[in-house]
């Protein structure tokens, strides 16, 4: 079957959605700005949650387009440019890492400050590692490659649709096989250097792979809103209840491996008890962060798994899109709690007052919303740069003739 | 598979047999008499099953002082075999179920058997708690919840060691009705064909009036899915239950975060490792090697080298965190590993997991058979050697250097390890005699033969009911499509 | 066991794609189909035939369900509750709480998914009838090998020999005769 069974699917973002985009990115500068002037610690907080946010949805897309070609997926073929337009952002989240941590260093990571790691051992020894240079270089190499990677996988495909060669196909193979090899290592690195080193002397072996578990859950979130939104506006009509079933199954499946990483981490830590461990979550269960720390599980795995587990609820459109939504406010709660009781706590090293959570305000709203605009905008042209679904794909059949 | 499906996939039967002959060739090794190859692989493995049993009986008689064990290494060959054995048991029910969810068809070649040697490594896992117990015929019966006279003293929940107790047993239930669920239309098929009145009557017994109905198989398809689903968190569950023993302890080098689903990673490495010394041997002896083809066999390569790579992933974020934690413990725990007086063993563990697999990035490899079973052997060596690594180094060099260690296992520990293998092989090579090593219905179902219109339809037959034109779109793909 | 052994009109094909499109045929044209029989699970030959999805996920849950409890109850008694009348033993152990329930999850877990699958297992049984020296009751030659067969109620309504041996023959049947039941 390597003649085309389907016309290309072109696709312009409609003004509407423009509008909504640039409306969140305008307000969204407005409160980071307000923020930024009134508690500069908070906004940078709330600007790293949004910056890693941002990038872990994109990321966890990336993973997922890069799954489908290794496991030689069949059924997918007609939602994956949705998931390989998210990738674009990757170089736009680098960007907004790269200011946030860049200005807020000293508001966000206790050992960007040479006085506090003179007085410190275990600072100093980690000093070889955490050094804002190296942070830096880090940063870059590893976003760098997860932007080369996803974009060569995407032009792989996007030039099957011209050409209809086959050997896109092998190379998208063979390129997934090497990405996720480079992500796995990176990802371990990229994790502890944006977010467990918040608490420098905290460490935690899974924290790699619960950060990853965290993207791939939002990085199919947000795809599958997308897909629901361009079929409900007709932009997709090859994606049938099939297609959304098999969304919502990997929605319920990786949000309860989210929710296996978080218990084994946690319970681990809380059975041994050790105090160089325990105390990262001592601080979480401090107070008013307790009820977060709680719902945390609750929203990211309970509800979504008693929604989605009877069959007809994982084929509707509506529950569908209440389920990812209701995941990637989960996802927000998540990075919430792990960046902002770190922050709150070392801006509480400097005034004593400010360090009674939860916080949430203009400075957790702002630069999310800016971001989400942005987001909005650099994905809807991303999906416009090619047709909707890769028409010449040699699993393309598959795809549209799938069933349950 | 249907018209839809794309040309790239291989057939995942080769020389397109007839229904008929998929069940001839599957059936064949159960109804001829043994070769004399099967019966010199039975003798040795009866054999060393009975000295593995001997020394077990010796240690019952003497107590367990007969282990090389001293009272810094309190685990040494015990638990190590009993993690080794659970792993290899975890790439059964990762192939039964894991792929079944995933719909990976290649699976339905290989389920059978890697299922029997799931229960099967399990029962081997299961001998060295129990041996370990000293005197298991007073402790077997403690560690199960039941009323009783002591006070009334129950088991503690708290205990990782008893969550190993409920993993284990439910996991050997569960893989157990699972495999009986998948056999019984398999065992129906044996039935209908045997040739004695006395095969007739077991296989009658054991398919348990099994008769083809679509009414059954519908309900049949929907618990098959449904054990899949309970299965796959199970697996999980299991050898992260496993690691627990370990990380749940304050000792370093077993409390670390990451090893539940690094442990889960390494079991799959070693149990893909064992199914394919397994089939590779199978598939030549019973000449099934157009049911499992060598597509089988690299596709298990490339899961080796994918959980390979994250067992490596996880030996690096250990040694990263043990250098960042700043902990001088674990500092000293990993560089004892790596320059030790255990250094071998760790690098042999790192060779056979993390840089030899690396072959398999070559498809030339990943295709020659000789290379595959050379492989799959050093990584079942390299497996052995993690949890060796893992148990005794961390233990032989404790916080007190007064109570340093060495420790050398005595011939009843090799003799028990080798015993283990003796009852594998032997109930492995039993199964090939008894059960269909193959699942028939399920390779029937991915086979091109039925569905390729050799036989004749009758011109006349679209106007009577089949026209696709009268149909709804989904009925008509429901008429065509068939994809499992 | 004195059921009344019933006859019926088998039609036995060789491929699934007949049987499927002769189902179809059979189910359209309102004849009374008994049950179809085939070597493996063919897909769509549910739709065809008009089957129900099983109910058997209900009885799994309710399995699930039921383990959970019983792990909690048990779990919760055991270790966290004394009292004259009902009493475990509750004994502090590494100064984690009576009812620590980060540790109980495993074993809840475990027993959760144990009830659920030994419930759905047994429900597959009797959902079915099925039980060790059941004899077979519709003998059809070759339907756990390479035969796929079509069983129709002659008592049944709408009966119509006539239209019902057409109507396999033209869907490809290679055998259409009257089978009695055994058992």
């Amino acid at each position: 079957m390597s003649e085309n069974p389907l016309a290309p699917v072109p696709f312009t973002a409609p003004a509407s959605i423009r509008k909504v985009a640039l409306g969140l990115c305008g307000v969204g500068a407005l409160l980071f700005v307000y923020a930024l002037i009134a508690e500069p610690w908070r906004a940078w907080s709330g600007g790293l949650l949004a910056a890693y946010y941002s990038i872990s949805v994109a990321i966890g897309a990336g993973v997922v387009v890069a799954l489908m070609h290794v496991t030689k997926a069949g059924w997918g073929v007609v939602v994956r440019r949705v998931p390989e337009a998210m990738t674009a952002w990757l170089p736009y989240g680098l960007l907004a890492l790269l200011l946030v941590t860049g200005f807020g260093m000293h508001s966000l990571y206790e050992w960007s400050h040479p006085d506090l790691v003179a007085e410190d051992e275990l600072l100093q020894h980690k000093s070889a590692l955490l050094n804002v240079p190296f942070f830096f270089a880090r940063m870059v190499l590893i976003l760098g490659a997860w932007t080369l990677l996803t974009r060569k996988l995407r032009r792989e495909s996007i030039a099957q649709d011209t050409d209809g060669d086959e050997k896109h196909t092998s190379a998208n193979l063979r390129w997934s096989a090497i990405f996720l090899v480079v992500f796995g290592l990176t990802m371990t690195l990229g994790a502890l250097d944006w977010l467990m080193s918040l608490e420098p002397h905290w460490f935690s072996t899974m924290f790699g792979v619960y950060q990853f578990a965290g993207a791939h859950v939002a990085g199919v979130a947000v795809a599958t809103l997308i897909t629901l939104w361009l079929k409900q506006n007709g932009h997709l009509p090859q994606v049938t209840d099939n297609h959304l079933h098999d969304l919502g199954k990997m929605m319920f499946a990786f949000s309860t491996f989210w929710a296996y990483i978080w218990l084994s981490q946690f319970l681990l830590i809380w059975y041994a008890n050790i105090p160089e461990e325990t105390g990262y979550f001592l601080i979480r269960e401090d107070g008013a962060w307790m009820a977060l720390f709680g719902l945390n599980v609750l929203v990211n795995w309970t509800i979504p798994f008693f929604v989605l587990l009877p069959r007809p609820n994982k084929r509707s459109p509506r529950v569908l899109a209440g389920v990812a939504i209701l995941l990637l406010c989960g996802h927000f709660l998540d990075v919430y709690l792990q960046i902002l009781p770190a922050t709150a706590h070392f801006a509480g090293h400097a005034d004593p007052h400010a360090a009674h959570g939860p916080f949430f305000g203009p400075a957790e709203v702002g630069a999310f919303a800016l971001l989400a605009g942005a987001f909005l905008i650099v994905v809807f042209r991303a999906l416009g740069q090619a047709s909707l679904v890769p028409t010449r794909d040699p699993y393309l059949g598959e795809s549209l003739h799938h069933h349950q | 598979m249907s018209s839809h499906t794309s040309h790239l996939r291989e057939p995942l039967v080769v020389g397109n047999p007839t229904l008929a002959q998929i069940s001839d060739d599957v059936c064949a090794p159960m109804e001829r008499k043994p070769s004399g190859l099967w019966w010199a692989a039975f003798s040795v493995a009866f054999t060393v099953m009975i000295i593995g049993l001997s020394a077990i009986g010796y240690e019952f008689y003497t107590g367990i002082g007969v282990w090389g064990l001293n009272k810094t290494i309190g685990w040494g060959f015990d638990i190590t075999n009993f993690v080794f054995w659970v792993g290899i048991g975890h790439a059964g029910t990762l192939i039964s179920a894991i792929l079944f969810l995933f719909r990976q068809k290649w699976r339905t070649s290989i389920n059978r058997s890697a299922e029997a040697m799931t229960l099967f490594a399990v029962i081997c896992a299961a001998i060295f708690p129990l041996i370990h117990m000293g005197r298991p015929w007073f402790g077997m019966l403690w560690v199960f919840p039941y009323p009783n006279l002591r006070g009334p003293l129950w088991v503690n929940f708290r205990s990782p060691l008893l969550w190993d107790v409920f993993a284990i047993s439910t996991y050997f239930t569960i893989s157990a009705v699972f495999w009986f669920i998948g056999l019984i239309p398999d065992l129906a098929t044996v039935r209908d064909r045997a040739g004695t009145r006395i095969r007739k009557k077991i296989y009658g017994i054991l398919s348990l009036g099994w008769s083809g109905s679509n009414r059954h198989w519908v309900h049949y398809e929907t618990v098959y899915m449904l054990l899949a689903g309970l299965a796959t968190p199970l697996v999980l569950s299991v050898h992260t239950i496993v690691s627990m023993d370990f990380a749940t302890s304050i000792m370093p080098g077993w409390h670390t975060t990451i090893f539940p689903p690094y442990f889960v990673a390494g079991a799959i490495f070693s149990g893909f490792a064992m199914v394919l010394t397994l089939l590779i041997i199978t598939r030549k002896v019973l000449n099934i090697e157009h049911l499992i083809t060598i597509n089988h066999l690299e596709n298990m390569c490339k899961v080796i080298v994918a959980t390979g790579m994250m067992v490596g992933l996880a030996y690096a974020t250990e040694f990263l965190i043990a250098w960042y934690s700043g902990s001088n413990y674990e500092g000293f725990t990993f560089i004892n590993r790596a320059k030790g007086p255990y250094a071998w063993a760790y690098w042999t563990m790192v060779s056979c997991n993390v840089l030899s697999p690396q072959v398999f990035w070559f498809k030339k490899m990943r295709t020659s058979v000789p290379v595959i079973f050379v492989m799959s052997l050093v990584v079942n060596v390299g497996m052995w050697f993690e949890r060796f690594v893992i148990i005794v180094t961390s233990l032989h060099r404790d916080y007190l250097p007064s109570s340093w260690a060495m420790y050398s296992p005595t011939w009843v520990e090799y003799t028990t390890l080798l015993g283990t293998f003796g009852i594998f092989f032997t109930a492995f090579l039993v199964f090939t005699r008894v059960l269909p090593v193959i699942a028939i219905g399920e390779v029937k179902s991915v086979s091109q033969f039925a569905k390729k219109g050799h036989a004749k339809v009758h011109p006349s037959a679209s106007a009577s009911g089949l026209d696709p034109e009268a149909m709804t779109d989904d009925e008509a793909d429901g008429a065509l499509e068939v994809s499992p | 066991m004195s059921r009344e052994l019933k006859t019926f009109l088998v039609g036995v094909f060789e491929e699934e794609d007949q049987i499927i499109a002769a189902t179809r045929a059979v189910v359209g044209a309102g004849l009374p189909v008994h049950d179809c029989f085939t070597p493996y699970a063919v897909h769509g030959l549910d739709h065809a035939q008009k089957l129900p999805r099983s109910k058997l996920t209900y009885v799994c849950f309710g399995g699930g369900l039921l383990g959970f409890l019983t792990a909690i109850t048990l779990q919760v008694y055991t270790q966290g509750i004394e009292t004259p009348l009902l009493s475990g033993w509750p004994l502090i152990i590494g100064g984690k709480p009576f009812i620590p329930l980060p540790a109980f999850v495993p074993v809840t877990f475990e027993l959760t998914v144990l009830f659920g699958g030994l419930i759905s297992a047994a429900g597959l049984l009797a959902f079915c009838r099925l039980y060790p020296g059941k004899k077979v009751p519709l003998h059809i030659d070759g339907v756990t090998n390479d035969r796929f067969a079509i069983a129709l109620d002659p008592q049944g309504q709408g009966w119509n020999e006539a239209r019902a041996r057409k109507l396999l023959t033209d869907h490809g049947a290679i055998e259409v005769a009257y089978v009695g039941e055994t058992a």
